[in-house]
């Protein structure tokens, strides 16, 4: 009796311990869950996340080009970065402008500005392609307020557009021009890239670097015309204006429709160099910039059809034709470093040496004058 | 006397002790077992809190949600209400204030599936996480961001540049006033209009409330 009267209430306590250890959950018990690594095409991973992001290159917004006007009237809101050599910048650039090297672009992009605090960031170079290669980058990377100034500061500057635009302009291969329609590539594999990357965005971020450091991206009409079967010649242009006379061999692309994986992307060969033109060399450059960073090895003409039958854009109504009304000669502002808004600016006291038609607005260099502490 | 008054005592131990382990008993049943005990130190917290490597990233978020990756699983804490409004696919609703409760304990700790939880903002899960983290539990991470900004700069139109990460935007470009005050060269500037007229002289103003100095 005595000893089942101990007996019982000791199982009974033991039961009880038991319980309470298996009802306290012990986390312990459970791993850590690590990532199987992916083994990945990175061509495919890039091409899937730069159409599922929005699929900027046959975005309405592309290209992103805004007029010099445009610009002025807007300075107060928008972050104007100018691409072009530092000794230029110096001599003379748009009011409030910072000079950064298209090299560093991403970086300065990244750690040095408060991207969404602008309506627009504008890039600025000499006649319009480096920009506009440049802002196709930031718009992939997730910028969609980077935009262009058509035309380059040819449009703002008189001078510039007289070393690029106005001498660029011509129509050597009018008589030239083709109307037959020229049959797209067969469907290939997109260009083998290696970054070492996983993700989409990171691969992206990689080749935004490559093609911005590595730089090359134009040819001009007389290069191509050399030897034209050496490229694969895109006509970006809508059918119609195709079909009124474009450059020997070109085949049309329609722009914001074909360049995607499931249309017509994989017409474009990977064995060749591949030329894309359009009326000013802009877009094309917003073109190139996208095929560069998919692999291809994508070239833009400089100053599009501008540059080989400029009269015939007027007088075929193709339209986009440079001429003498696109420049604005706006005042530049001197110096090095990005100017403090037009009360931190005022006159040269000392004319400028040469008889430079723009009006230089020299800003006075002391601190005490830029204000602050 | 005594032998039979030893009798009576040890008639009664047994019954003594029986009520004796019936009372310990008793108390052991009607304690209140604490259901969560924190399993980490403030230590070991500090340290994890410190390497960051909590949070997803847009970029990573994006591969998940467009992959469909099935390893990932989204938790909302947000109210129910916000929750059916909209969010993200196939994600799961555990309002904040019901995070703790014991039919989601094997949801927010388990080795199954990693837990991206997500708030509007991103500040809105950190808490939660520090708890569930704290407690032991595992594979638990936070939608970097929140909810607000993946919707607004992910999934509707890709422009992660532009919101901003931490569910904050700023008004000014603090750098450009900055720079404007102390004249550096490299950071950023917005400008003010200049005049329009090319006039041949521009005068400066001479009020210093202008040029934004102390």
């Amino acid at each position: 009796m005595n000893k089942k009267a101990y007996f019982l209430p000791i199982i009974f306590f033991a039961l009880l311990f038991v319980n309470i250890g298996c009802s306290t959950d012990n986390p312990k018990n459970k791993k850590l869950i690590k990532e199987p690594a992916k083994e990945i095409n990175e061509s495919e991973a890039l091409v899937k996340f730069l159409e599922q992001s929005g699929n900027i290159i046959n975005a309405k917004r592309i290209p992103t080009l805004i007029s010099a006007e445009k610009v002025k009237a807007n300075l107060k809101n928008f972050l104007v970065i100018d691409l072009r050599k530092h000794s230029d910048y110096v001599a003379g650039h748009i009011d409030g402008a910072v000079n950064v090297s298209i090299k560093d672009l991403v970086s300065y992009m990244k750690t040095k500005v408060a991207a969404e605090v602008y309506d627009k960031i504008v890039l600025v170079c000499y006649s319009g392609h480096k920009a506009s290669f440049a802002a196709m980058t930031l718009q992939l990377l997730g910028y969609k307020n980077a935009y262009a100034m058509k035309w380059g500061m040819s449009s703002w500057d008189k001078n510039t557009a007289s070393t690029k635009w106005l001498k660029a302009i011509s129509d050597k291969y009018s008589s030239k021009l083709e109307k037959t329609d020229n049959p797209k590539g067969a469907k290939t594999k997109l260009p083998e890239i290696k970054t070492g990357k996983v993700l989409g965005y990171d691969i992206l971020e990689e080749r935004a670097k490559t093609i911005l450091n590595k730089l090359d991206f134009k040819i001009s009409v007389d290069k191509l015309m050399e030897n034209p079967s050496d490229y694969y010649i895109i006509n970006y242009w809508p059918d119609y204006n195709y079909q009124k006379g474009h450059l020997p061999g070109a085949i049309q692309y329609d722009p914001k429709l074909s360049l995607t994986a499931d249309k017509e992307l994989l017409t474009l060969p990977t064995d060749k160099k591949i030329v894309v033109y359009c009326y000013t060399g802009q877009n094309a450059s917003y073109t190139a910039a996208y095929l560069q960073i998919l692999g291809y090895d994508a070239y833009t003409l400089t100053y599009g059809a501008n540059s080989f039958m400029h009269s015939k854009l007027t007088s075929l109504k193709i339209g986009h034709a440079f001429n003498s009304s696109q420049i604005k000669n706006y005042p530049l502002v001197e110096g090095e470093l990005p100017s403090i808004k037009k009360e931190g600016a005022t006159v040269s006291e000392e004319p400028e040496e040469d008889n430079a038609t723009p009006i230089i607005i020299k800003k006075k260099s002391t601190a005490e004058e830029e204000g602050g502490c | 006397m005594e032998i039979i008054g030893h009798k009576k005592i040890s008639n009664k131990l047994p019954i003594l002790g029986i009520v004796f382990i019936l009372i310990v008993i008793l108390g052991l049943v009607t304690m209140e077992i604490p259901r969560h005990i924190y399993r980490l130190s403030t230590e070991e917290m500090l340290e994890k809190t410190m390497k960051h490597d909590y949070i997803i990233r847009y970029d990573k978020f994006f591969d998940i949600y467009h992959n469909n990756d099935s390893l990932y699983r989204f938790i909302d804490l947000r109210s129910a209400k916000d929750y059916q409004i909209s969010h993200l696919e196939g994600a799961i609703n555990i309002p904040i204030s019901k995070i703790l409760d014991f039919k989601y304990r094997d949801i927010v700790n388990q080795d199954e599936k990693i837990n991206v939880l997500y708030y509007s903002d991103q500040g809105g899960a950190c808490a939660p996480w520090m708890i569930l983290t704290q407690l032991g539990y595992k594979n638990n991470y936070i939608l970097g961001g929140g909810y607000d900004y993946v919707k607004n700069h992910i999934i509707d139109e890709y422009s992660p540049m532009l919101g901003s990460f931490l569910g904050e935007k700023a008004k000014y470009d603090y750098k450009e006033i900055i720079n404007n005050t102390a004249g550096g060269a490299s950071a950023s500037s917005a400008s003010n209009d200049v005049s329009d007229t090319p006039a041949p002289i521009i005068k400066k103003k001479a009020s210093a409330e202008e040029e934004g100095g102390c």
